[in-house]
């Protein structure tokens, strides 16, 4: 995702001005999606990581599913955290008015980013907008297979997080990569590979 | 001035040791401070050199710092060109202020000097009309990217750097930085060349220099080099300290110097003046102080040894002295002083007496004969003549009194504060005392005699007292004269006498004829035979010539005598005689009487020469008259010569009989043919008195003795008449005839005339 950033190549911080929302993010993977396809690739499997890369990914297929994708892989696959207080505040009347005026930039917290997301309120309350249930609904909502892949070291899956998974989708399967953190560091990103490279060896069989 | 100087120099030369220390002082601090001079010289270079390298050191320390930030703030220029975010800027500056503020200067990474960034379009427009920190709004001139200006008394440094795209390395615009370049030197670095607080840049307000140029405009004070600090202070230090050692060590030198060497050779100096002035007295310390130095210690011992040795020679000296004295002063023979000691004497006596109440007399001796003593019994007895005379004399004076002999047989003795009797019966008691002596103990027969010449006066008048001597003389003279006192005391009319004797012509006159006969003249008188009246011999009387003038016997023979000269005038009056004999000036068959003195009889040379004249014998009749004094003072001696002259033909006259002694008991041992009454018994004749008796037997008794008797002083013819009838054989006189150059005959008398 260029996260609003012409050209993008390095990760964005915290604290950098963050404008693009996840409408923004759905629309880019819908803009890849139909590139895809439009060079004739028919069997697509798009891999999403973390709480808002696999979010849009859902999001996009619930929205507008294209027949080339025949599954999704989600890496990482976990809620975005939000602290909830900030959120309602923001999404109240004069707490909007205030955030949002001309543009401005404001510290948030979202995900990793603890009260230095830099954004404007459009940006915060589009992704703060992602609880818990609402990415549930959104897997259980897919229309392609998913393919869940997580670190056995992951600590930000929630409690019990595999079992809400497989409760509100039992067809999505779920990998896990053993001692793998969030970001699949070391010898783990090969397990991962592996991983990926299994699961898209299956498209051909079904 | 020079001229003057040169004189105060030589005054001063030689130098003291004291003058040749200082010089060497003066030398020394000169040298020192010529050495300190060209130290301080050197020093003053070092520190040159070191402020130069020290200098440059600093330029190069702010140019490493200035590069350093250079280098840091492109560093930080790249980084920040590289990021997304500052891409993203040039294409969407929405959030340009944020970017700015929040994730560039909001952010620690860059460095606080940095007071503000800014990014520029590739046209050099700022993307924010509102830029911060003075930052420009529009790019500087291409060539001017970085440059330091002056803003509210501050110095900053603009600097610019492009930004390319990471994609196409194209360049995107430009970030510039505004940098407090004073903050920044001083933050980045410790500077250890420069005293950082005095850094400052002369650059004006809106006034813009380039980066590379700004050295040029720097001010700054070096930090103080510490080792040259240390450097300088330890020379300093060094100096002083060898200035101090210099002083101290100059100090010690001049206390050695005036203590080691100055002040013992000052001693030494001070002992050798003290000998020097000891004007003949040596000091009885020696020099004892040992000296600190092996030199002046020798020269100490040596000078001591050597005063040592001056002690002894002086001693010795005086001992010669007193031995020369002695001998100066003393006569070898008798013992007594001699004529120096006598001078001597005398001036100390003038000295003490003149002007005072003091009676002074001066008393001379005389031996008689004392030369027919010498020659007739050798100078070893005339020697013990003197020594016992001497003796004698001794024995007789005061205790106290000096004698002195002043010439062979001359003694004389004077007396202070003594009154003339006194003086006078000392003088006799000393004649008598002599006369006394036996001197057949050493082997004389003869009485030996002394005479004595007295002069008296007082220390008041001056001119008496200086003419005691002469006047001594005098009176010896007159003591000395046939038929006087033994003793003569001087007074005024002795000097008609004896002027003569003193008188310089006559003596010249009479020594020159001594010499050289030629002045000789000798006159012939008559002696007429009273029976027949012709002229049996002529008397040969001397005269000696002095111009148109005769000098007359009267006056040559006290010359004669006084001098001691009878032997050799005898010699030359007989040879004058040989001389006339020989020009035939005396007629053949005469006779010739002619005097010999009393040395004259007992002196081999005078006999030699009248042994001569025996050639004539056989045509003259050759008579010698001798005086009586003559005789009796050498009666033996004199006899025994008369005889064997007698013997060979020569006639022996007794000349001037009744003048002397005239003793009969004499008369009757001489030996003679002839016996001259003189002419003071010839005038007595006529006195009517007891004399003219007794001369009259004198004659008859000489007559019938056998002698022929010859009157003198034959004058008148009363005279000659009574001798004639006294029966005298022969007379002499003017009546006769006077001394004639030539030989005459008898004056013609009537009473011989034939009748």
């Amino acid at each position: 995702m260029s996260l609003g950033v012409n050209r993008r190549k390095q990760s964005l911080a915290c604290e950098a001005a963050h404008t693009h929302t996840m409408d923004d993010e759905t629309g880019e993977v819908a803009f890849w999606i139909n590139w895809l396809s439009s060079r004739g690739y028919k069997d697509i499997v798009p891999v999403g990581f973390s709480s808002t890369g696999n979010i849009s990914l859902l999001l996009y297929n619930i929205q507008t599913p294209h027949p080339s994708i025949k599954k999704m892989i989600l890496t990482s696959f976990n809620p975005v955290h939000i602290n909830q207080a900030e959120r309602l505040k923001l999404q109240t009347g004069a707490g909007r008015k205030s955030h949002a005026q001309g543009g401005k930039i404001a510290r948030y917290s979202v995900g990793y980013c603890k009260n230095n997301f830099s954004s404007t309120l459009n940006t915060y309350l589009s992704y703060s907008a992602f609880v818990d249930d609402k990415i549930l609904d959104l897997i259980s909502h897919s229309t392609v297979p998913l393919e869940i892949i997580l670190g056995s070291a992951d600590t930000v899956l929630p409690v019990n997080w595999q079992a809400k998974i497989i409760a509100r989708n039992p067809r999505a399967r779920i990998s896990v990569v053993n001692k793998a953190n969030h970001f699949f560091e070391g010898t783990t990103e090969l397990d991962l590979a592996d991983n990926v490279e299994t699961i898209l060896k299956t498209i051909s069989t079904h | 001035m020079m001229t003057r100087n040169i004189l105060r120099l030589n005054n001063l030369w030689p130098f003291t040791i004291k003058v040749y220390a200082f010089i060497f002082i003066i030398i020394m601090s000169l040298v020192f401070g010529f050495l300190g001079w060209g130290m301080q010289y050197k020093l003053e270079n070092i520190r040159n050199e070191a402020h130069i390298r020290n200098n440059k050191a600093a330029l190069d320390e702010i140019s490493y710092v200035i590069n350093h930030i250079q280098n840091e703030i492109s560093h930080i220029g790249k980084t920040i060109a590289s990021q997304d975010e500052t891409s993203q800027q040039f294409f969407n500056p929405e959030y340009y202020h944020y970017w700015r503020d929040n994730r560039i200067l909001g952010t620690a990474t860059l460095p606080e000097y940095v007071q503000a960034v800014e990014l520029y379009t590739t046209q050099g427009h700022a993307l924010t009309r509102q830029t911060i920190g003075n930052m420009p709004k529009r790019l500087p001139e291409q060539n001017i990217r970085n440059y330091v200006t002056r803003q509210a008394g501050d110095d900053f440094l603009y600097i610019f750097y492009p930004v390319t795209s990471p994609q196409t390395n194209a360049t995107q615009g430009y970030i510039g930085f505004k940098i407090n370049l004073l903050g920044a030197i001083i933050s980045e670095q410790r500077f250890s060349n420069i005293e950082v607080n005095t850094l400052s840049f002369s650059v004006g307000e809106k006034e813009y220099i380039p980066l590379e140029q700004i050295y040029s405009r720097m001010k700054f004070v070096l930090i103080p080099n510490a080792e040259n600090i240390a450097l300088t202070s330890s020379i300093e230090k060094s100096q002083r300290q060898i200035l101090f050692a210099m002083i101290v060590l100059y100090f010690i030198f001049y206390l050695m110097l005036s203590s080691i060497l100055s002040a013992p050779l000052r001693r030494l100096s001070l002992h050798i003046d003290s000998l020097r002035k000891g004007q003949g007295g040596l000091l009885t310390k020696s020099y004892t102080r040992s000296l600190p130095l092996a030199e002046l210690e020798n020269v100490r011992n040596s000078l001591n040894d050597y005063q040592t040795k001056l002690e002894e020679m002086h001693l010795s000296l005086n001992e010669k002295n007193n031995e020369l004295w002695q001998l100066a002063h003393h006569d070898p023979l008798t013992g007594i002083y001699n004529r120096r000691g006598f001078e001597e004497g005398w001036k100390h006596m003038l000295s003490v007496s003149s002007g005072h109440r003091l009676g002074v007399a001066l008393l001379l001796f005389d031996c008689d004969h004392f030369k027919a003593i010498n020659d007739t019994y050798g100078h070893p007895v005339g020697d013990k003549v003197l020594q016992v005379i001497t003796h004698t004399l001794q024995t007789t004076l005061r205790h106290g009194d000096r004698l002195y002999r002043i010439g062979g047989d001359e003694f004389a003795t004077l007396f202070l504060d003594v009154d003339a009797n006194l003086a006078l019966n000392t003088a006799e008691r000393c004649l008598e005392t002599v006369s006394q002596y036996d001197f057949t103990s050493i082997g004389i027969l003869e009485p030996v005699r002394i005479s004595a010449g007295m002069a008296y006066a007082s220390g008041t008048n001056v001119d008496a007292l200086s003419n005691l001597p002469k006047q001594a003389d005098v009176a010896m003279y007159h003591a000395k004269r046939p038929g006087k006192s033994k003793i003569a005391v001087f007074d005024e009319s002795m000097l008609e006498n004896t002027d003569i004797l003193f008188s310089n012509r006559i003596n010249s006159l009479v020594f020159n004829a001594i010499e050289n006969d030629d002045s000789i003249e000798m006159h012939y008188q008559p002696i007429t035979n009273l029976g027949t009246g012709v002229v049996d011999y002529y008397e040969a009387l001397v005269r000696i010539r002095d111009g148109d003038n005769l000098i007359i016997p009267s006056t040559i023979f006290p010359i004669i005598a006084e001098r001691r000269l009878e032997a050799e005038f005898d010699i030359v009056v007989f040879g004058k005689i040989a001389k006339d004999i020989e020009m035939g000036k005396i007629p053949p068959g005469k006779g010739i009487t002619f005097n010999l003195s009393g040395p004259g009889l007992v002196d081999p040379f005078v006999l030699e020469k009248i042994n001569s004249l025996e050639i004539y014998l056989s045509k003259y009749t050759l008579i010698l008259e001798v005086t009586e004094t003559a005789l009796i003072t050498q009666l033996h001696l004199a006899s025994t010569i008369l005889n064997r002259l007698r013997l060979k033909g020569f006639k022996i006259a007794l000349d001037d009989f009744g003048s002397g002694y005239s003793s009969l008991s004499y008369l009757a041992n001489m030996p003679v043919d002839c016996v001259k009454f003189d002419i003071t018994l010839i005038q007595q004749l006529f006195e009517g008195t007891r004399q003219s008796i007794i001369i009259e037997n004198l004659a008859s008794m000489v007559l019938k003795a056998g002698y022929d008797l010859v009157a003198e002083g034959v004058e008148t013819e009363e005279i000659l008449t009574r001798i004639k009838e006294l029966g005298f054989t022969r007379g002499q006189g003017f009546l006769f005839g006077r001394p004639e150059s030539t030989c005459k005959e008898s004056a013609d008398l009537a009473m011989f005339k034939k009748k």
